[in-house]
């Protein structure tokens, strides 16, 4: 565990810039050594390529939260047209823009992005100028469903994080603002956004296992895993230190939910940072239930039940990672399959 | 990501090299890089979980002292944080001897993690006592130096080495702000600018291969300390800015966009660079940047770009994350109004598009379907 492992296997280890570097310094390369590594390790076309991405995504970004700077100002001085109509080309003209260039290519598709963002800066300038009278909720609701077409047009995992956190807000606003759950039971709405986030998750599982290229970086993996666990967690915890009747649904999915990540991500498609946040899951679940049953039994804190607590921990905590050693030290059967079959990279 | 960059393993990479004539003995080579790896740790997940369980632990272990009353507010700290310690280095030690996936390993290994906290904790809770500010800098650069060698826990080494950044941070920004004296708040702006170049700086040279792999929980703390740095001068410099009159900001600013030019030349191999003018163009807009653009933004363009380069994803996703968090926090930033600040941005983002497009036309886009 600490810093000795035995068998190291030389084709896992993807070769980068500093080991080159170090062979360099160790006398092993020698200077043109060096330079052939690093180009073939960064060839100078796919730098630029890079580069040039980078530059249009950021771009994009800076753009689009400039436009959003610029109208949340809340101008008075700008004639109503203007704003709306303001808008409205820039909507036009991204859609032009991801026609022309079409939605297999990165242009076209952060155009498409600009012009899901813009269908909120309408609705909300809309809201500001009409003074509607509409909740906050209505506005995130129309601009999720409005949306939702070009996200799945567009291929694209950006978009979909943009359309994902709008549907999210929606659904808060939606549960809040109408008083859907008072008091304590205010809990069950973390329950709500790990369903809304789960079936999410459970669709991008679903089209990987079926060989969607564009899903396939792990990265559009984990941030829904780590939010989806953090959403089941909240209600089982609240649980655990303060039981209410209305929370009985919210802990069963909260319970169901991290099963299910364990042994979707244990058993059927490998992913050891996923099953390593379902194992902190658990033993975050373990730790509180013993903490509550310890504290109220010594009605307070004192110091043995202090040392207690520390141990206990240092054994739950102990338990999982040896846990994830293990599988990790299991033949990943099902991942090696799928990787086979052209699906999933092993991660 | 994977895309962007040529796949090599270590064996593919040299097999490569030895045909071209580069490489002459490419077993000694091999070696040399398994036996780097032998001493690897744990995976990163699972230094979390002991990070977690260790935090955690060590927070109802410090609870147990102060309830029973071995230890109170007098201390004496110095001594059981030295016991702690050295018991933590002993249990270490023992964990060492037992198999990798036993559960005995695992167990010593959390348990000594929590116990160097605790030890650490309260070694430096004596100095905080003692010298005010620069009390806890001076403990846990004290403590840190003499344990980093030997305790050789990557988690603990990454912690403590950033523990002593934010220390060294907070002591410079404690004699800065809460004095309020104009004469105090100059010298402290720049110290802040100085160390976050200085810790830049340091990074770049650890995570370069010059060192050993020892150094790396090192260079990643100093990013960490960077970004801390970043961000308390952008959250507080237009105040500061206000009452002493110098452009802290600015000057951060300047600082991280030469920091960008600087790793657009290595990128570009060297010179070389200033032969093109496409990229002394692009190194003009980025030092034009530098006057406009929130420090932060900058320090996550400069991240990506490192961790392109080098290979490393962890600094590309830390990059990929402060951009989006300093972007809302400059939505926040009271010194600009919403429309300058609107400005800027569209201003920043059309000139970077435009900049996309000249690597076009000179043909480097070659736009594949993404």
């Amino acid at each position: 565990m600490s810093e000795e492992t035995t068998t190291i296997d030389l084709e896992k280890i993807p070769a980068t810039r500093q080991q080159v570097s170090r062979l360099y310094f160790a006398g092993l390369l020698d200077r043109d050594a060096r330079l052939r590594a690093f180009e073939l390790l960064s060839p100078g076309r796919l730098w630029r390529l890079w580069a040039s991405r980078l530059l249009l995504v950021l771009g994009a970004a800076l753009i689009l939260a400039g436009i959003i700077f610029f109208f949340a100002a809340n101008w008075n001085s700008i004639e109503r047209l203007v704003k709306l109509g303001g808008i409205e080309v820039g909507l036009v003209l991204c859609l032009a823009g991801a026609w022309l260039y079409g939605l297999d290519r990165l242009s076209g598709k952060v155009l498409l992005l600009g012009a899901g963002v813009l269908v909120g800066v309408f609705l909300a300038v809309f809201g500001q100028e009409y003074q509607t009278g509409a909740d906050a909720w209505d506005l995130f609701a129309r601009w999720s469903a409005l949306i939702f077409g070009w996200v799945l047009l567009a291929r694209f995992v950006p978009l979909w994080g943009v359309w994902l956190v709008v549907t999210n807000v929606a659904v808060a606003l939606f549960v809040t603002q109408n008083g859907i759950f008072r008091g304590d039971a205010e809990i069950n709405l973390a329950a709500i956004h790990a369903v809304l986030n789960g079936a999410v998750l459970i669709a991008r599982e679903f089209a990987c296992s079926r060989g969607v290229s564009w899903l396939q970086d792990k990265w559009t993996r984990l941030p829904l895993v780590f939010a989806v666990l953090y959403a089941l967690l909240i209600p089982v915890l609240a649980s655990i230190f303060d039981y209410e009747q209305e929370y009985v649904f919210s802990l069963l999915i909260g319970l169901a939910g991290g099963a299910f990540i364990y042994w979707f991500y244990r058993f059927r498609t490998r992913d050891m940072w996923c099953f390593s946040a379902a194992c902190l899951f658990w033993a975050l679940i373990v730790e509180a239930c013993v903490a509550r049953a310890v504290f109220e039994g010594s009605q307070g804190g004192d110091a043995a039940t202090l040392l207690f607590m520390a141990m206990v921990t240092i054994g739950i905590f102990a338990g999982a990672c040896w846990h994830v050693m293990k599988v990790l030290k299991e033949p990943a059967a099902e991942t090696e399959k799928t990787t086979a079959a052209g699906g999933e990279k092993d991660v | 990501m994977s895309e962007y960059q040529a796949q090599y393993t270590i064996p593919g990479l040299l097999a490569r090299l030895q045909s071209e004539g580069q490489l002459e003995d490419r077993e000694k080579a091999s070696e040399f890089i398994r036996k780097l790896h032998t001493r690897d740790d744990p995976p990163l997940y699972l230094r979390a979980l002991i990070g977690f369980g260790a935090f955690i632990s060590s927070l109802f272990l410090l609870g147990f002292l102060f309830a029973s009353d071995l230890i109170d507010e007098d201390g004496p700290f110095i001594i059981w944080g030295l016991g702690f310690i050295g018991v933590a280095f002993g249990l270490w030690k023992l964990s060492r001897k037992e198999d990798d996936a036993s559960f005995l390993k695992t167990f010593l290994t959390v348990l000594s993690f929590t116990w160097m906290a605790v030890g650490k904790t309260l070694f430096v809770l004596e100095f905080s006592e003692e010298a005010d500010e620069w009390g806890v800098f001076f403990g846990l650069s004290l403590i840190t130096s003499a344990t980093y060698f030997v305790y050789r826990l990557t988690i603990d080494r990454f912690l403590s080495c950033l523990g002593v950044c934010c220390a060294l941070t907070a002591a410079i920004v404690e004699n800065g702000f809460f004095n309020r004296d104009i004469e105090d708040i100059v010298p402290m702006g720049l110290s802040l600018c100085g160390l976050a170049a200085l810790q830049g700086t340091l990074a770049a040279y650890l995570l370069s291969g010059r060192v050993g792999r020892k150094f790396l929980p090192m260079a990643y703390a100093l990013v960490g300390g960077l970004t801390v740095n970043v961000f308390l001068l952008t959250l507080q410099g237009p105040r500061l800015e206000e009452s002493s009159g110098f452009p802290f900001v600015l000057l951060l600013g300047l600082l991280l966009a030469a920091g960008l030019v600087a790793l657009m030349v290595r990128a570009a191999g060297g010179r070389r660079a200033f032969r093109s003018p496409r990229l002394l163009a692009a190194m003009l807009g980025t030092i034009v940047c530098g006057f406009f653009i929130s420090p932060g933004i900058l320090l996550g363009v400069c991240l990506l770009v490192y961790g392109y380069g080098h290979h490393d994803r962890l600094l590309t996703a830390v990059g990929g994350l402060l951009i989006p968090v300093f972007l809302f926090h400059w939505y926040y930033d009271m010194d600009l109004t919403l429309t300058e600040k609107s400005v800027v941005l569209i201003g920043s983002g059309l000139a970077m598009v435009a900049g996309r497009f000249l690597f076009c036309r000179g043909g480097a886009s070659e736009e594949v379907d993404a």
